[in-house]
């Protein structure tokens, strides 16, 4: 590696210790080193000529290798990705401060590229997509100027910023080609696959609605960023859609695995108002009269739920089409006979009332929403409640103890993801409060404390819409919203909402942007949002708008006639400008009468040489007085009138 | 145009390759995807700009002046690039191999390109081609094109009067005493190429720090014959070649005139002239014959020559 390319190698280096710092999986400043290292490699690089300085390097490699295998072999390889990330990067400071004058640095590129690929597994956020464009930009640079100096040749200053101009241009393409492709490549969003389940259970899953909780599921949860409900209130307002909207129900729970509901079809366990099919095809249930209507539209529906709020009076299929609908078996609301085209795009719209309404259990359903399995319940459970009800007034009503529970949970556990540090390895820890939890233990361990106390409750699974999208006034809803909480029989006999979740870890508030800078943030994180949960419905409707764009254009063209001319002209005007400063009259004119002469401009020859040798080869006057005029145009054109001044042996007439 | 990966792009390309399948062994991510597509498009974005950068050059002259075996020579490239082009290689192809010209980083518009072609053994080549390629922009691909050219490669003997060849002067001056040189010194002058290493004046050199010569003085009206005697084994070809070419490039330089006389070959160089390149030409094609040959013509007169420089 010669030094031309030393300050690109060290950029490289840098961004890929951005990359790992930003994963946080290097806790504090554990990276620190390694920084240090990086940012004093163009000196510590004069040590490579001793021995001991280039055997302390390799030692030190060797051990931090050995810790991490360590590491990752007493983790049950659930680090392993974490681990060989830090390795990466370590083996990337390493080399950039020993690499040889003759040693190829193609392994530091590969392996940034590889760190790139790596960290966007942990957080592709915004903050990761910002570090990658900076990346492309840097490592085509780099590959460039690899190519330069590996030919041997000296890079001047100027050669070096004629390459970083070209890289730029380069990167800039390759960016758009690729966000190109991106768009109009055809493919399956829905691949699952060869190992997709092996890697799974290994690396954990994404955040979704599953048909059974399993809370001993201690596996990393990613979140995915793919639209899977999008809300529009018709009053255009965000406050008119309900947070919670219920996908499944679960009421059973053997102290491991909470199941659905299954015993919804008897009458006699009835725990909600009866949906009816009316003859618009819509379907309805009493709750009162609808206080907002919320239009929905599922892209892909392919578990066949239509999610809806506890409070949903009425739901109303399209243009008066008919929806074939079960609420069997696990209180869900299923579409039957519904085929894979029509899954997706799925569009309804839901009357919300004012509030949910009263059912009267029997003996059998409360039985059955108060059960606790006889084994795998926490000793710390009872311990728990009474903790509870010392805080309240003795004969308490159940929404009192509800909501004295939820309020407790909020505030005494902790909210963590599934394989983050600190996580409970299972309900006791978090029940103890030794660990961390995510909403399911949150849910459970509510559930658990309300059935415990006797008040009626079950589990619900579904999606909490918090992310309003101003521009299209609509709540996006999102697979990684995907969330649990637990509903319960209030003192009135209606189901109550009851999310013991902190709200401000799972539905963190947004804000107003205060200033440019705040807005142009949100603006580019929506837009990264839109690009990690890109799926079918929305490039086919990027496809639409590109196929409808001639269509479009020609509607534009012929609404406004004049403005359009205008524009057109002004485009190609500045066209021709263009071409005729790239090519001056002037030149036309003299490389016209060089040919007309019967001559051709020698290399290096300039235009008074090549007019004294065509007056030594005694050509017609004619062609020769067209020369000697244009040579004068292009001499001053070239040096300004002072050129063509007669002491300055202006060329003859 | 000859496309070929390097190393560096044979390395990408397995990378890209294991990336792909643990593409498709993983479910579909969109970033994932994003990825693959921007390492597929740096690829392809590099072949489409190495094809621009190469067939942006147009060669308008290649001067590649006659030179002596063994020592690399100066050539000259005139280009004509039509945009700012990089890390651009050059090769004179002559059909068996190439001859490599050292790679600029650089190029744009009209310029000429000074650049050392490495030394080559005695012969005429013909080159049908510049071939120019590049790496440029990744280093991920080798592109190269083919520019049609028709020049010859002239190389001849390398001058060297170690071993002289069977040489006279004309009968009405006598022999000098080597046979091939005047004997009067005239002066001190530096070493040209083709000077003897027996002419090497080395106190004089040792003075001055550079090789001087003893410069010999030309007598007015002086001419020697050289004749090669193209019966001769290889090696004594070879040698023979190289004196003829001392006293072809000596006469040029300051000497007397030379009469070069091989079989069915006569040639007369003036004294004072650079040597006509017909004549250096011949001294690098020129092959042995069978021993039962005729052997050279001395006595036939300039105006009954077969071949004349």
């Amino acid at each position: 590696m010669r030094d031309g390319l030393l300050p690109f190698l060290l950029l490289l280096t840098l961004l890929d210790l951005a990359f790992v710092q930003a994963t946080g999986i290097v806790a504090g400043q554990g990276l620190l080193p390694l920084w240090l290292l990086t940012l004093g490699a163009p000196w510590l690089r004069r040590l490579q000529r001793w021995l001991w300085c280039r055997l302390t390097w390799n030692l030190g490699v060797l051990l931090v290798f050995a810790l991490l295998v360590r590491h990752a072999t007493t983790t049950g390889l659930l680090h392993m990705l974490e681990d060989g990330l830090v390795l990466a990067v370590l083996c990337q400071v390493h080399l950039v401060n020993n690499i040889g004058a003759r040693q190829r640095p193609d392994l530091v590129f590969f392996n940034s590229l590889l760190i790139a690929f790596v960290t966007s597994f942990f957080a592709p956020d915004l903050g990761w997509s910002l570090l990658f464009v900076a990346h492309a930009f840097v490592l085509v640079a780099a590959l460039q100027v690899n190519v330069l100096v590996r030919r041997g040749a000296a890079l001047e200053a100027g050669v070096v910023r004629q390459v970083v101009r070209h890289a730029i241009a380069h990167a800039v393409a390759i960016g758009a080609i690729t966000a190109l492709l991106f768009v109009l490549l055809p493919r399956d969003f829905a691949r699952p696959g060869w190992l997709g389940d092996a890697l799974g259970r290994e690396h954990g899953a994404e955040a979704g609605i599953a048909d059974r909780i399993r809370i001993d599921d201690e596996r990393p949860t990613r979140l995915g960023e793919s639209v899977v409900m999008r809300l529009s209130p018709a009053s255009g307002r965000e406050a008119d859609v309900p947070h919670h909207w219920r996908s499944i129900l679960f009421a059973e729970f053997d102290g491991a695995e909470w199941s659905p509901t299954a015993f919804r079809t008897d009458s006699r366990f009835a725990l909600d108002v009866d949906w009816v099919a009316t003859g618009d095809g819509s379907w309805r249930r009493d709750l009162g009269p609808p206080v907002a209507v919320v239009h929905v539209q599922l892209p892909d529906a392919g578990d066949a739920r239509l999610p809806h709020p506890l409070t949903a009076s009425a739901l109303r299929p399209p243009r008066g089409q008919g929806l074939s609908l079960s609420t069997e078996p696990s209180g869900a609301l299923l579409v039957e006979r519904l085929d894979r085209e029509q899954a997706r795009g799925l569009e309804y719209a839901v009357e919300i009332a004012a509030g949910s309404g009263r059912v009267s259990l029997t003996r059998a359903a409360q039985d059955r929403l108060t059960h606790l399995p006889a084994q795998n319940i926490p000793r710390v459970l009872h311990d728990l409640a009474t903790q509870v009800r010392r805080e309240l007034p003795p004969g308490a009503s159940p929404t009192t103890i509800a909501l004295a529970s939820r309020d407790w949970l909020q505030q005494h556990r902790r909210y963590q993801l599934p394989g983050e540090p600190g996580f409970a390895r299972n309900l006791g820890e978090f029940l103890i409060g030794s660990g961390a939890g995510h909403c399911e233990y949150f849910a459970t361990a509510l559930a658990l404390l309300l059935r415990l106390q006797g008040v009626p409750c079950r589990l619900v699974g579904g999606y909490l819409a918090h992310e309003w999208d101003p521009a299209s006034a609509s709540m996006l809803v999102r697979s990684r919203h995907a969330h649990a909480w637990v509903e319960a029989i209030g003192d009135d006999g209606r189901w109550l909402v009851l999310d013991a979740t902190p709200p401000a870890d799972v539905m963190a508030p947004r804000g107003e942007a205060t200033n440019w800078l705040s807005a142009s943030w949100r603006q580019l994180e929506t837009m990264w949002s839109d690009v990690v949960g890109f799926d079918g419905n929305r490039r086919a409707a990027w496809l639409q708008r590109v196929l409808d764009l001639p269509g479009d254009l020609a509607g534009t063209a012929a609404a406004h006639p004049f403005p359009v001319a205008a524009t057109l002209a002004l485009g190609v005007l500045l066209v021709y400008r263009r071409r005729r400063r790239q090519h001056e009259p002037a030149i036309a004119d003299l490389e016209r009468a060089v040919r007309a002469a019967g001559l051709s401009l020698r290399n290096g020859e300039t235009p008074r040489e090549l007019l004294l040798r065509a007056e030594a080869a005694g050509i017609a006057t004619a062609p020769l007085a067209g020369l000697r005029q244009a040579a004068r145009r292009h001499e001053r054109l070239r040096y300004g009138p002072a050129a063509t001044r007669p002491d300055r042996g202006t060329p003859r007439t | 145009m000859r496309i070929r990966p390097t190393e560096l792009g044979l390395k990408g390309l397995m990378l890209l390759a294991a990336l792909e399948i643990a593409f498709l062994a993983t479910s579909y991510s969109n970033l994932f995807f994003l990825l693959i597509v921007f390492c597929g498009v740096l690829g392809g974005v590099g072949l489409l700009t190495g094809m621009r950068n190469v067939t942006a050059v147009r060669v308008l002259a290649v001067d590649v002046p006659a030179g002596p075996a063994g020592q690399p020579r100066a050539v000259r490239l005139s280009l004509d690039a039509r945009r700012r082009t990089f890390d651009l290689v050059f090769a004179l192809d002559d059909g068996t191999r190439d001859l490599l010209l050292p790679a600029i980083a650089t190029a744009a518009g009209r310029q000429t390109l000074p650049a050392l072609l490495p030394d080559l053994a005695r012969g005429v080549r013909d080159v049908r081609a510049l071939r120019i390629t590049s790496r440029f922009p990744f280093g991920l691909f080798e592109l190269g094109v083919r520019r049609p050219l028709a020049i010859e490669v002239v190389t001849y003997p390398p001058p060297s009067l170690a071993t002289a060849a069977t040489s006279r002067r004309s009968q009405t001056h006598g022999r000098h005493h080597d046979g091939t040189q005047p004997a009067t010194v005239a002066g001190l002058r530096p070493f040209r190429t083709g000077d003897a290493v027996r002419d090497v004046h080395w106190k004089a050199t040792a003075r001055r720090g550079v090789p001087i010569v003893k410069e010999r003085e030309a007598e007015a009206g002086d001419a020697r014959t050289v004749v090669v005697d193209r019966r001769a084994s290889a090696d004594e070809l070879e040698r023979d070649l190289a004196a003829a070419t001392a006293a072809v490039l000596s006469a040029a330089a300051a000497g007397p005139g030379v009469r070069l006389v091989s079989q069915g070959y006569t040639a007369h160089l003036p004294a004072g002239q650079p040597p006509p390149a017909a004549v250096l030409r011949w001294l690098a094609a020129a092959t042995g014959l069978p021993a039962d040959a005729a052997a050279p013509e001395l006595s036939r007169r300039p105006d009954q020559e077969p071949a004349r420089a």
